[in-house]
């Protein structure tokens, strides 16, 4: 799954960022979207649900759903 | 002379540490990327000087005024080098800080660290071992400090004034830099060894911030959400009616008594009618409208300062991308409400080349402050005061409508532009969004007057001139003898309205309007102390009621509804403002994008007032 598709208030692990391009790849993993992040869609903007607000590493991230799509994650088992 | 300079990421108080170390008052926000140009001043009580950069997360450096920060730390900006760094840090957001120090520890270059907003992270019961982080950057002295406050600023000022005796090592940045900065494997290992360090300095973590989270959950609900930003936008333009009201009065007043005096202590000629006609009517006029710039930015900065910016951003992304706008644009859409010019030169934080363009020639559509004087002298004509619905009333209503058109026609434009002229790749968001912060009124209310200042300065020499020249303008070479009509009928500004009053008949003006507007083109507030010495020399003796109620009355009785809609229409779209144009010149390094800006403009304007007129006729 995708974060793009991630339910709201439930913990994810990012597995992978699948995508080609190196420098926004870089500015993702920058701004904490790293394999084995813990991270945590808190709401989206009104309407329609984009962008998406993250928690990510204690901050809090404004992120387009264009660019959520591209972070693999896994649900966090409890 | 030794130069310190600022560095540090986006938001992290950079700017309002500057001001407090060099007694200046730049303006700062609550939202990353206000700061896009530097800015220097010197260090209180000292012949040190100090440089406030842009901030920067990273230094692979993507916009223009990231740019600027990254020469000045590679020791590589044209004018001078920089003797130290003071990295400035927000205490209760420490990891990509601490990302930045490790970038300037591996080329090497001195800096030392502000750790800043220490009185929030310390309420928020954090504990760090400020040894350990020292140690982990390089034996950097760190100071806590709260730039707010005040806290810890002494210590750094003392300090920065012994540290320089020394001379500064040369850096050593490795050629590939730059672009092994970008590889992920360097970001994901950089970011393990920050991660290692905090966990090694803190002591006591930091607790999560309940305010902005509480906050959060009204503020950026799904309905309620939206709702809030267009009751916070209807009552700010509520209360900028019902606070300036008394204040206008009082300066009216003023003035009227002014010119009272003047009247009666002058004999009658030149030197009278220049005083009361020309300089009182004038630059009186525009005075007037000084509470209502007070207040707009008081409210608009208090807004700011509070972390609002950062919730519109969030919320209007989405509508924004549509339009071919990045989420970043946000910040020149709504700093041009204060003025274009700042507006068009934090486009600077945009890295996409179109998308910079493109906001820069949008942005100046959305409501300046000089528009604002217009705007109230048409309402007060056309809209009654006592109408209203519930609390708000519909002037404010008019008004509000009026900025809404603003923000609508900038959207339009870029859109209409991205599918045709200019088409930008995809916009993006990818952001950081502060938390919300106490607003410091007292910075507040600083910042907003200093804007009453500047707008009083403008008055007292811009506005000034061009209200001597208009009324040399309509009150020479005076009547003949024989004269049937008033003496402004055979002016030299008669003459030239009369010249030019064909080209604006389809939208309803006569030579006394297009008198008055040529003027403005200069800058759009001169409208107003133009019509006023135009009226005063028509010399129509009617009661003196105070400068807008007659004013209000002249328009009032002498033009239709359809000509002051279309004034309003004008006003709205017209490129009324010199300034606008020299800096889209600067910033965009040549005449093409100005002269562009200007055509479509002035397009808009005359074709959508002339529609307006025609339709009410």
């Amino acid at each position: 799954m995708t974060l793009d598709k991630a339910k709201k208030n439930i913990s994810y692990t990012i597995e992978a960022l699948e995508l080609e391009d190196e420098y926004l790849q870089a500015r993702l993993v920058h701004f904490g979207f790293c394999p084995g992040v813990e991270v945590r869609v808190k709401r989206w903007a009104p309407i329609f649900k984009d962008p998406l607000l993250v928690e990510v590493d204690g901050s809090q991230i404004m992120i387009s759903r264009d660019h959520a799509k591209f972070l693999r994650i896994s649900e966090v088992s409890a | 002379m030794s130069l310190i300079a600022l560095v540090g990421l986006p938001n992290s108080g950079k700017s309002s540490l500057f001001n407090t170390l060099t007694n200046s008052r730049q303006r700062i926000a609550n939202f990353p990327g206000i700061t896009t140009e530097k800015k220097l001043g010197a260090l209180k009580n000292t012949k040190l000087q100090v440089v406030d950069l842009p901030g920067v997360y990273t230094l692979d450096a993507a916009s223009l005024d990231e740019k600027v920060t990254r020469d000045y730390i590679f020791d590589k900006a044209n004018e001078e080098q920089a003797d130290l760094f003071v990295l400035v840090m927000d205490a209760t957001n420490l990891k990509k800080s601490i990302y930045l120090a490790l970038q300037l520890k591996e080329i090497g270059q001195r800096f030392v660290l502000a750790l800043n907003m220490i009185d929030l992270s310390n309420k928020r019961g954090q504990k760090l071992d400020l040894a350990k982080l020292s140690y982990h950057l390089g034996g950097v002295k760190i100071f806590p400090l709260s730039a707010t406050t005040g806290e810890g600023i002494q210590n750094l000022v003392d300090s920065l004034s012994e540290k320089l005796e020394d001379e500064k090592p040369k850096i050593d940045v490795p050629k590939d830099f730059q672009t092994q900065i970008k590889q992920t494997d360097y970001v994901k290992n950089k970011l393990a060894e920050v991660q290692k360090i905090v966990d090694d300095i803190t002591l006591s973590k930091i607790a999560p911030d309940g305010l902005t989270e509480r906050l959060d959950k009204i503020f950026l609900h799904p309905w309620l959400g939206p709702l809030i930003l267009f009751f916070t936008l209807l009552t700010m333009f509520q209360l900028l009616f019902s606070w300036s009201d008394p204040f206008m009065g009082w300066i009216e007043f003023g003035f009227e008594g002014l010119g009272n005096i003047v009247s009666s202590t002058l004999p009658d000629g030149y030197l009278k009618s220049l005083i009361v006609d020309g300089i009182i009517a004038g630059v009186g006029g525009i005075l007037v409208f000084l509470p209502h710039i007070v207040f707009l930015f008081l409210i608009i900065y208090f807004l700011e300062d509070f972390g609002y910016l950062g919730r519109v951003a969030f919320s209007l992304d989405y509508f924004m991308r549509k339009m071919g706008l990045p989420g970043k644009a946000v910040v020149p859409m709504l700093s041009s409400h204060a003025c274009a010019i700042p507006g068009i030169m934090s486009a600077r934080i945009i890295e996409d080349h179109r998308q910079r363009l493109l906001t820069m020639l949008v942005s100046p559509l959305t409501t300046c402050s000089a528009r604002l004087p217009v705007y109230t002298l048409l309402i007060a004509v056309m809209i009654p005061d006592d109408r209203a619905f519930g609390p708000f009333g519909l002037q404010a209503l008019t008004l509000f409508g009026l900025y809404s058109l603003g923000i609508v026609s900038a959207f339009a434009i870029a859109f209409i532009a991205k599918k045709t002229y200019l088409p930008t790749s995809p916009a993006h968001l990818l952001m950081e969004l502060p938390s919300y912060r106490m607003p410091n009124v007292k910075k507040v209310i600083t910042q907003a007057l200093m804007k009453g200042w500047i707008f009083v300065k403008k008055a007292g020499t811009v506005i000034f001139v061009l209200s001597v020249i208009i009324w040399g303008l309509v009150t020479f070479p005076g009547a003949p003898a024989d004269a049937d009509k008033p003496a402004i009928h055979y002016s030299y500004a008669a003459a030239i309205g009369k010249t030019f009053e064909p080209i604006f008949r389809p939208l309803g003006y006569d030579w006394k309007l297009t008198t008055a507007l040529i003027p403005s083109f200069a800058a759009r507030e001169v409208m107003v102390s133009a019509m006023g010495t135009v009226y005063a020399v028509d010399g129509d003796d009617s009661e003196e009621e105070g400068f807008l109620k007659d004013l209000s009355s002249i328009l009032n009785s002498q033009y239709s509804l359809a000509t002051l809609m279309s004034l309003l229409i004008w006003f709205v779209f017209a490129p009324q403002c010199i300034s606008t144009f020299a800096v889209l010149k600067r910033e965009t390094g040549g005449y093409k994008y100005p002269l562009i800006f200007m055509g479509y403009t002035l397009a808009m304007a005359y074709i959508l007032a002339a529609l307006t007129y025609l339709l009410l006729k």
